[in-house]
């Protein structure tokens, strides 16, 4: 199982990272995007993959059961889904603002910063 | 863009995908579901509503500004974190009620969690509708 | 309360009560105000704290160090949050004047706090995972303050700026990620005590490298810089102010804390790695920053070149380079935020910062053009201001270390530097107006309090680090042997968790 995931983790970088090299604009988001979830899956897969219980002690139990799943990586991938979700809203808004204002999305135009005028 | 098909199925929809937000916000503690996931349910229910109606439409029944929304969320997610402060507690550290029997919900469980998750739910309904709301106008 | 709490919350609330009353402007920068205040208070309580009590740690929600989330200020956060209190108060003063309130009305005041809480977490936290949570903060709050007022250069500048933080961000929480796999643990100090016991180096190595690129690009080593000074300048000057002086600088917080405490830089490899990035880094930006005609860019360039001062000091390993990073980091983020601060009173006057447009600015107020010498010469390293004595002490480590390709280097981008800040006096200070612009701003008579304020403050700090240095350098000496000893943070937090 990990290492179907390891290879899912590297394709989503790989397309990601492809993505970022385009010229255009929505390639750019879309490339972050992508390389974003690669990050999450493999903070989601930091502690193994296996078929284990919830970490919650049921109730009438005093102790957790001992195949148990580490609700840690849960908890911190939910926490980076959250911020990449945040993220992409703004993404999309700066994206959407940039085309309205500049008239177009191609990035090797977008050089007035790095020039003297 | 108005769609009777759009417009018949967000009537059906949004109340039991409403319903549905809030059975998963109460649960969050314990099992699947939370504040961020019910907030985002609930929103996909005004989202469709956005699309039924359009947001020009959607924004004169809102009875609160979706910023306020967001900022009052925020309030409440802080003030569920300082609260065991004044009790000598540590910041962010759990506060309960006595559990007490209600007639359908069974046991029930309040306490300063909850309040955080309350405030996360609102902060996304928030968020979400602020954002929606501009791009639907913007294009 | 724990005074650890406080430059968490002050900012906070003061952002909360910020969005509430969004309504009314002059509600909104009282309450600013009045938290920045509060904030550089509660700094110097708790570095007063620090430096009675030992290491300060709180526990979240009442969980054990390596389990919940710690907070924890030794001296180096506790000097870091101290100079972010007094670097707030004074550009919020600056910005009330600066920026047109119609710009202020824009969610300006609590993206400023919500800013300020990001900068604060990422100084006090003990967790790996919780710093890139807090750098979130900073980045999502910085990001609006960037593209605020959204001229075309500033979504062109915003975009860059976006897109290669968010990576950085990636490449952070992948870092993470991996070192959870590898120790199972996200606390600092439990990881660090866990690494010191692993054998396994490839796989410490790479993780290693995982955090320099990121924080690398968070605080603009070469070769990823570029993105600084191309986003830097298009903001209005508060901000970029802000950013100057402090962003960055959280990047080498970053950096300074990982490389003491988790990998530390005493085997080989890494270090040499670390040598040469900083002689990139000075050599390739000083030598940039001579290129370039726009103050507002010439400046951005240099902090690139500053920074690998800081990274040079931190490379040697020594607590004499420690030290000297520290107290550079100091004079740096004091110097570079007020020479931006006197970039935007330029602007004002002149209605450009282009060093081709503008001149003569000697003779119409001689005593802002000698203010603005004094600052760019500390920027320098002209005895007896503070950058001197930052230099001075960074090179004397290096030269103890034996290092001398370092040693030169150092003193050769300072004399470059020198170059630069003359470039800039002699322009736009000193020679006439050129005939061919007319050289008007908008506001060209006396400027207001708010603004000459922040910078007469700010020069009188260079000019006291300069003279009674030796009192603040001092606790940066003891700063410095508290990280390379890090046992006793260890044992602070985990400590607690018995």
């Amino acid at each position: 199982m990990e290492t179907l995931i390891a290879i899912l983790i590297g394709i989503l970088f790989a397309g990601g990272v492809y993505c970022l090299l385009q010229r255009s604009l929505v390639r750019l988001v879309i490339g972050i995007m992508l390389i974003g979830q690669g990050a999450n899956l493999l903070t989601f897969a930091a502690s193994g993959l296996t078929r284990k219980h919830t970490a919650i002690i049921k109730s009438g139990e005093t102790i957790l059961q001992a195949p148990h799943a580490d609700p840690l990586p849960q908890a911190l991938v939910l926490t980076a889904i959250v911020i990449g979700f945040g993220f992409t809203a703004f993404c999309l808004a700066l994206l959407h603002r940039t085309y309205k204002t500049l008239g177009h999305d191609d990035l090797e135009k977008f050089n007035t910063t790095d020039t003297d005028k | 863009m108005h769609s009777v098909i759009i417009i018949l199925s967000a009537r059906l929809l949004c109340p039991i995908l409403m319903a549905m937000a809030i059975a998963f916000l109460y649960r969050g503690h314990n099992d699947p579901g939370g504040g961020f996931i019910g907030g985002l349910l609930f929103t996909a229910a005004l989202i469709l509503k956005i699309l039924a109606i359009g947001a020009e439409e959607f924004e004169k029944h809102l009875w609160m500004q979706p910023k306020n929304f967001l900022s009052s969320g925020l309030i409440m997610a802080a003030s569920a974190g300082i609260m065991p402060l004044f009790v000598g507690k540590a910041f962010l550290e759990s506060l309960w009620f006595p559990t007490f029997t209600l007639p359908i919900l069974g046991k029930v469980h309040i306490g300063s969690p909850l309040l955080f998750d309350l405030g996360v739910f609102m902060v996304v309904i928030g968020f979400v509708l602020t954002v929606v709301i501009d791009f639907e106008e913007a294009a | 309360m724990s005074p650890l709490l406080l430059p968490l919350l002050v900012p906070f609330i003061a952002a909360l009560c910020c969005t509430l009353f969004s309504k009314s402007l002059k509600v909104q920068r009282s309450i600013s105000l009045i938290a920045a205040v509060f904030h550089l208070a509660a700094s110097f309580n708790l570095l007063q704290n620090v430096r009675s009590e030992g290491i300060q740690v709180y526990l979240n929600g009442g969980w054990a160090a390596n389990i919940g989330i710690a907070l924890v200020a030794d001296l180096f956060s506790s000097i870091m949050l101290v100079i972010t209190g007094l670097i707030s108060l004074v550009v919020l003063i600056y910005s009330l004047k600066e920026m047109s309130d119609k710009l202020q009305s824009r969610a300006y005041f609590p993206l400023f706090n919500f800013l300020m809480m990001g900068v604060n977490g990422s100084f006090v936290t003990g967790d790996i995972f919780n710093l890139y949570v807090w750098f979130e903060v900073m980045l999502l709050s910085s990001f609006i303050l960037l593209a605020m007022g959204k001229k075309p250069d500033q979504l062109e500048g915003a975009i860059k700026y976006v897109t290669i933080n968010l990576f950085s961000s990636i490449l952070f929480l992948s870092g993470a990620a991996i070192i959870y796999a590898k120790t199972g643990s996200l606390n600092m100090a439990d990881i660090a005590m866990r690494i010191a016991e692993s054998s396994d180096e490839k796989l410490l190595n790479s993780t290693a490298i995982l955090f320099l690129s990121s924080f690398g690009i968070k605080s603009a080593l070469f070769p990823m810089f570029l993105w600084l000074p191309a986003s830097y300048h298009t903001p209005p000057v508060s901000i970029s102010s802000l950013f100057a002086g402090l962003l960055t600088k959280v990047g080498i917080y970053a950096m300074i804390r990982t490389f003491t405490l988790i990998f530390p830089l005493n085997n080989g490899l890494l270090q040499e790695f670390f040598y040469v990035i900083a002689i990139l880094t000075m050599v390739v930006g000083v030598l940039c920053a001579a290129s370039q005609f726009e103050i507002r860019k010439i400046l951005s360039v240099h902090i690139v070149s500053q920074i690998g001062y800081m990274i040079l000091g931190l490379a040697l390993f020594t607590p004499l380079g420690i030290a000297g990073a520290i107290f550079y980091l100091l004079h740096n983020i004091i110097v570079k935020t007020n020479l931006f601060l006197f970039s935007g009173v330029i602007l004002r006057k002149k209605g450009s910062c282009d060093l081709k447009k503008i001149g003569g600015l000697y003779k119409v107020n001689p005593g802002f053009a000698t203010l603005f010498a004094l600052s760019a010469f500390a920027l320098a390293g002209v005895p007896p201001l503070s950058g001197f004595w930052a230099k001075f002490v960074v090179l004397k480590a290096a030269a103890d270390a034996h290092e001398y390709l370092l040693l030169g280097s150092g003193l050769a981008v300072g004399v470059v530097t020198l170059f630069s800040m003359t470039k800039i006096w002699a322009e736009a200070f000193w020679k006439k107006q050129p005939e061919e612009y007319p050289g008007v701003g908008e506001d060209t008579g006396n400027q207001p309090w708010q603004i000459m304020l922040p910078i007469v403050f700010l020069t009188i700090c260079t000019f006291a680090l300069g003279i009674w240095g030796e009192l603040i350098f001092n606790i940066c000496v003891e700063a410095a042997e508290q990280l390379l000893n890090p046992t006793e943070y260890i044992n602070a937090v985990m400590g607690e968790a018995k």
